[in-house]
């Protein structure tokens, strides 16, 4: 079907083989214009094979690329318009700042007194003015990972390609990049596809995140949605902590392997008897009596840790059938009120917030 | 990337070339091996195996035990100086390590001729100790003859290559990571079992190296046994070399040759496997 | 690092040891990432000696030739006055300059052929997937490791069979400096392509990568990335030929014809015709050329470059 397109990047059953292994599965994906869009998943999931087809270093078996609409199956990576932030950064240490963030612009023939201003302003933008003189090897890890984003932005591409940009840094450092990035794509306006394996950071930053797993899209969604609504165990327990209660769907329920049959929402396509797990995120948890409404389960706490925000409890229902409950230090900041080792506990959920999810 | 044709064609200037001038003129070896002389000395090609036979005949033996064992000697030598030197500058050169290693290397630049050439001046009849010696009044006539010895040849055969031992060594040396031989030291009780369980077993395969660019050439060698040594210090070099000259028989010269080749092939296949093969302690 | 358990022997018991891992945390000292020096207290003693005695061994015989290149006494063991007259003979021999001039035209030919056909064969071994890469590559070693005896007596029988074969169809073809050339080009090939080959997979891919994703064709990124980065091993592979073609002796002694013959072989001559101190003059004189060859070169270089980070090649 064509239509006009409003998509930046469309990939269309897009499938790439490395000698025996499938590194990306008939993906489809579709990346409008100006969206923070991650790939997360575990390393060898094909998020970064994918990335590199877009970019144009590795053909794809099958399935097509369109990037502004038009395929790019015979366009080499020096005529799309798309720009890669390296994982290794990949900066050319023989040139030094200056040079390395213009050098897309003077292969673009752009006249040099545009250069001056392009790359200038780049620089205050990334805070690296001071150092334009300075050669790679120079610079800092923090500093070296600016230029590389520098050097990719100046060009003004259509969708900036960014390869787990972050991993290198400290934590301290990671935070304040996650922000800044945020602020740039924001202010750029531009694309931005973000490869990553930090869920934490697919959170905080995208607007929308496609989950991989072994060369299959698992799921894309908005970060709310992968996270409360997760299609699949996978995703469940990729993103957050996940509580995954196994049972068998019976009676509009869920019979866990208490015996207990706890009502939940189930889905049209899952029929009686099928192997489920039911999906509950530890702060949709509450810790006391049954409130009416609310589906309720008996436990004993095997371990209790402070977190400073919120405590975390983990409480065992059954042998092998456990919950973490995450709750907020309100109302219980000091020890003596928190529940102890070996108390006897009624955890609690509103039905909504418990998925059902295939096994 | 770039199409894999063009890499792939980048290969053909140096292959051809090899194939030219290092493959093709040892087909003409072989042929010549097993050809025979016309009147005047020239090669002449033909069905003459013997000339195989003589490289094995019994007067030959000396030569070919004398050149092996010049060679294992030299490589002993050079293994045995050289590996404290690049121990030295590899542990405890700090910032001259460079500079170090840089003086090592730089007698190299001098001619391979001057070099054996020097030490005939030191070691000669009329050279610089026995004139020293001399004017000591410690001995005087007649000099004590240091060259025309096997002394003196392994000796200048030692000067030569020395820094192919220590390079290697010391790049093996450089590689390892300072901390193994920390925790040996916590391990082991004296310094030399250290170093004989963890440095040595490290540098493997910088010795191996070592040996082969110093063994290989050192078999091939003829100018150090013909200019600091005489008639009982020959080595294969000297026997092939004269086979070429005046009065000589170039199919025999041309057997040795490959007969030499041959040995020395099986050798650096051997190191290779060993190369590959998985060592004790990869670093 | 393979992580195999050490054997300890402690008197007669044999413990198994968990396996030595590098990580700073094991170990007694304070490290962090970067080598900290060993203190002086813990080198064996005769470390230093060994290495100060070798450094004399390395260097008494060329600073004795130097040495007796300006006696002007004939002898070799008695020192007379200083005096430049053995360099003065040098320059005033025709044969000499002659010998001179033709061994630094060999050297530069050799020079720039081999390194030109060495980057590519580097290229083509490191970038190729080809089944010829590996026949090419053992091809290569081969010819590096072969002494020059053997390699010198193949090229002699292969230029004096060319020479007779050609002879038929009326063309001279003997042995000469140009063959002196082939044979010197031959053997240098093998030592570029080491040494470039040996930077080029050092290079990280991703940087080509990046030219082209910035815009550069595979040509551009060739001239504006690899190249640039490539430089200092070809230079100093082109260096190294240089050298080693100009103080070659064996191939040459093998590949040369009647006339005039490269610097290494006169001196031979010389020596055989008779000892002269004539001969410490050229050899001292061979020296101080190619030193202060290599040194320029360093010079120009570290000019450009940053000087620490060349030094740090010469030790790789």
């Amino acid at each position: 079907m064509t239509t006009a397109e409003s998509s930046t990047v469309r990939l269309e059953g897009v499938v790439k083989r490395f000698n025996t292994t499938t590194a990306v599965d008939n993906l489809n994906l579709e990346i409008g214009k100006g969206e923070f869009f991650s790939m997360l998943g575990p390393s060898g999931c094909g998020k970064t094979t994918t990335l590199r087809i877009i970019a144009g270093f590795e053909q794809p078996d099958e399935g097509s690329v369109f990037l502004e609409g038009r395929s790019v199956e015979n366009t080499p990576p020096y005529r799309r318009n798309v720009n890669t932030v390296f994982q290794s950064y990949a900066l050319f240490e023989h040139l030094n700042v200056w040079d390395n963030v213009a050098f897309g612009l003077r292969r673009k023939k752009v006249p040099e007194m545009e250069i001056r201003k392009r790359v200038g302003d780049m620089l205050e933008l990334v805070r690296l003015k001071q150092k334009a003189t300075s050669k790679p090897r120079q610079l800092s890890g923090g500093q070296q990972q600016r230029v590389a984003l520098g050097r990719a932005l100046v060009n003004l591409p259509a969708v900036l390609l960014l390869d787990e940009p972050l991993g290198a840094l400290d934590l301290q450092l990671r935070k304040q990049m996650q922000i800044e990035l945020k602020e740039i794509q924001r202010t750029v306006g531009i694309t931005f596809i973000y490869v990553t394996h930090d869920q934490e950071e697919a959170l905080t930053m995208s607007d929308r995140i496609a989950v991989m797993n072994e060369g299959l899209l698992q799921q894309c969604g908005s970060p709310e949605e992968i996270y409360e609504r997760p299609a699949n165990a996978f995703v469940a327990g990729f993103i957050g902590i996940s509580n995954l209660l196994s049972g068998e769907v019976q009676d509009h329920g869920v019979r866990l392997k208490t015996g207990q049959v706890i009502p939940a929402t189930i889905d049209a396509g899952i029929a009686a008897g099928e192997n489920v797990f039911v999906c509950v995120r530890p702060e949709k948890l509450r810790l006391g009596p049954k409130v009416d409404g609310q589906v309720s389960v008996e436990g004993t706490v095997v371990e209790t840790v402070y977190l400073g925000t919120a405590t975390q409890y983990m409480v065992e229902l059954a042998p092998g059938l456990r919950l973490v409950a995450i709750e907020n230090n309100v109302h219980t900041a000091t020890s003596d009120r928190r529940l102890a080792r070996g108390s006897k506990v009624s955890i609690g959920w509103l039905p909504e917030h418990g998925r059902v999810l295939r096994s | 990337m770039t199409s894999n044709r063009l890499w792939r064609l980048l290969l053909a200037p140096g292959a051809i070339w090899l194939l030219l001038l290092f493959v093709a003129p040892f087909g003409v070896v072989i042929a010549v091996s097993l050809g025979t002389t016309d009147f005047i000395g020239r090669p002449v090609f033909g069905w003459y195996p013997e000339n195989y036979q003589q490289v094995f005949d019994p007067i030959f033996i000396p030569v070919l035990v004398r050149t092996a064992a010049f060679a294992i000697g030299t490589t002993l030598l050079c293994l045995v100086i050289g590996y404290p030197v690049a121990y030295m500058i590899a542990r405890y050169g700090g910032r001259f390590r460079n500079l170090l290693i840089v003086l090592i290397i730089l007698p190299w630049f001098a001619d391979y001729l001057v070099r054996i050439y020097a030490w005939y001046v030191i070691l000669g009849n009329e050279g610089v100790v026995n004139g020293l010696l001399q004017a000591i009044g410690l001995h005087g006539n007649p000099p004590i003859t240091f060259v025309n010895t096997p002394f003196a040849v392994v000796g200048g055969l030692v000067y030569d290559y020395l820094p192919f031992m220590i390079l290697p060594i010391y790049a093996a040396l450089e590689r390892m990571d300072p901390s193994l031989i920390e925790a040996g030291k916590d391990l082991y009780g004296t310094p030399f079992q250290t170093f004989l369980n963890v440095t040595w077993p490290a540098t493997i395969q910088g010795v191996i190296a070592g040996a082969v660019l110093v063994g290989l050439p050192a078999v091939g060698d003829f100018a150090t046994a013909q200019i600091l040594g005489g008639p009982n210090t020959y080595m294969i070099g000297n026997l092939i070399n004269d086979q070429f000259t005046n009065g000589g028989y170039p199919p025999f010269g041309a057997a040795l040759t490959i007969v030499l080749m041959i040995l020395l092939s099986l050798l650096m296949v051997f190191y290779l496997r060993s190369a590959s093969a998985p060592s004790e302690a990869t670093i | 690092m393979s992580e195999r358990p050490q054997v300890l022997r402690a008197g007669s018991a044999v413990i198994e040891q968990p396996r030595i891992a590098a990580p700073a945390a094991q170990t007694s000292s304070i490290t962090t990432g970067r080598r900290r020096p060993p203190r002086g207290f813990d080198r064996p003693r005769f470390l230093p000696m060994v290495t100060a005695l070798v450094f004399i061994y390395l260097f008494a015989p060329i600073l004795v030739v130097t040495w007796f290149s300006f006696n002007s006494k004939q002898s070799l063991n008695v020192f007379g006055t200083p005096s430049l007259k053995w360099y003065d003979q040098l320059i005033h021999d025709p044969i000499i300059t002659g010998s001179l001039f033709a061994s630094v035209e060999i050297a530069l030919v050799t020079m720039v052929v081999s390194t030109v056909i060495g980057t590519l064969l580097a290229f083509g071994l490191v970038r190729a997937r080809s089944r010829f890469s590996r026949p090419t590559d053992i091809l290569m070693l081969l010819n590096l490791v072969s002494p020059e005896v053997v390699t010198g007596v193949a090229l002699l029988l292969v230029f004096s069979e060319a020479g007779g074969f050609l002879l038929q169809f009326g063309i001279q073809f003997g042995l000469s400096l140009t063959t002196v050339v082939l044979g010197h080009i031959t053997f240098s090939i093998a030592y570029v392509t080491i040494i470039v080959r040996g930077r080029l997979a050092a290079l990280n891919r991703e940087v080509e990568e990046a030219a082209l994703d910035l815009g550069a064709t595979n040509v551009g990124a060739m001239r504006l990335v690899t190249l640039p980065l490539l430089w200092p091993a070809i230079i100093a592979s082109g260096l190294l030929v240089f050298v080693m073609s100009f103080d070659d002796f064996i191939t040459s002694y093998f590949t040369t014809g009647v006339g005039v013959e490269p610097l290494p072989l006169r001196i031979y001559s010389m020596i055989h015709f008779g000892v002269t101190p004539e001969i410490n003059a050229v050899g001292t004189l061979m020296m101080v050329m190619t030193i202060a060859i290599v040194l320029a070169a360093l010079a120009l270089f570290t000019r450009q470059q940053n000087a620490r980070q060349e030094l740090a090649f010469l030790a790789e």
